[in-house]
């Protein structure tokens, strides 16, 4: 018997890394195609960025003040994934790792992780939404809170794996980057269409 | 062929997650253990329809007579306790939709003689179905003392020791 930090925790960790619902990973992988563990400073913002926009949602629906049909939150994040997977082919994009600093492209990625994380918090209040308990509405903080620490560990290591398998292939196998970036966003583009049309809300 | 009835099924597993929820409260002064457990009804009717009962519409109008029955064996089998060691079979009090009717609240009650001092659990409900059911059991025993068990394919059995 655990009490609510370690319980919510869990629960948050497995629900993000859990491999049967992988939506939110792939949208992780679109997220982070084109970076390796050389650029894990603008991944650091990226991460962030789409963490404020689910923690915020999350907290919204949790707390009952934002009610959107799980459907339509369904439909919608296979729609962030291809977006974002498609825009990593557009010419800006595949620049943009090159360039330091704040980009036109970067802003547009940090932009697109932010307002795609509002969205994904929305999925994942779905799921909170049947882990708690009538009995426990004064818990709800730090259930959520705990459930977010959760979903930030899974999500870290998520992205460290990514991060990862970018740079061994590229070291060790001299894989381009650009060609690696590709190869990955049309295969997140592929998977995210097979799943949008599978979820259009009837 | 083959292939594409795999990535259906790889797909369709993408916006399903597999949850139920039970709360255990013991209540000093109706010398009882109450139980609610929240279960989809899609679930549920899915695991009855496996021990070959189909066609039971659980809290509609449909309802098949047979229903509650089923759900109790169902229950008898898959959720049990055992207080002090002691084999407890619970009371089926009743069930309730839930207010969107997408799932079931069922009501148990266990009599409960003298101190608490060990309440064991095996919580098996769906994961015969469902790879990734997980049964979260909210337990508020004797002195406020609670905590959550998360009940899994991992994991279906928990015993809790309570200080006099």
């Amino acid at each position: 018997m655990n009490g609510i930090f370690y319980t919510y925790l869990s629960l948050g960790f497995d629900h993000i890394s859990d491999l049967a619902g992988y939506d939110h990973i792939l949208f992780l992988v679109a997220l982070c195609a084109v970076y390796s563990w050389t650029s894990w400073k603008k991944v650091a913002v990226i991460v962030t960025a789409f963490t404020l926009g689910h923690s915020l949602t999350l907290a919204l629906a949790a707390m009952n003040v934002l009610n959107i049909p799980a459907n339509m939150i369904e439909f919608l994040i296979p729609v962030t994934i291809f977006i974002t997977a498609i825009s990593n082919t557009l010419p800006a994009a595949m620049s943009s790792n090159e360039k330091s600093g704040i980009s036109k492209p970067m802003i547009f990625k940090y932009t697109i992780a932010l307002f795609f994380g509002l969205i994904h918090g929305l999925g994942f209040s779905n799921f909170f939404r049947q882990l708690t308990m009538p009995s426990q509405e004064n818990d709800l903080i730090p259930q959520l809170f705990s459930f977010n620490v959760g979903v930030e560990l899974g999500q870290l290591i998520i992205v460290g794996i990514i991060l990862s398998i970018s740079f061994g292939l590229n070291k060790f196998f001299r894989i381009n980057m650009r060609s690696w970036n590709i190869f990955i966003s049309g295969a997140a583009a592929g998977i995210s269409l097979m799943l949008i049309i599978e979820r259009i809300p009837t | 062929m083959r292939l594409f009835l795999f990535l259906t099924g790889f797909f369709y597993l993408a916006h399903t997650f597999h949850v139920s929820k039970t709360m255990v409260a013991y209540s000093e002064k109706e010398k009882s253990l109450q139980i609610s457990v929240h279960l989809f009804i899609d679930d549920l009717e899915e695991s009855l329809k496996n021990e070959g009962h189909t066609k039971l519409f659980i809290c509609t109008e449909r309802e098949a007579p047979q229903a509650e029955k089923h759900i109790e064996s169902y229950l008898r089998k898959h959720l049990t306790f055992s207080v002090n060691n002691k084999s407890t079979p619970f009371t089926f009090v009743g069930k309730e939709g839930s207010s969107d009717m997408s799932a079931v609240w069922i009501y148990l009650e266990i009599p409960v003689s003298g101190k608490i001092k060990s309440i064991n659990i095996k919580n098996s409900l769906l994961i015969g179905e469902f790879e990734d059911q997980k049964n979260l059991v909210h337990v508020v025993g004797p002195n406020k003392k609670e905590g959550t068990i998360i009940f899994a394919n991992t994991k279906t059995e928990e015993s809790l020791t309570f200080s006099p």
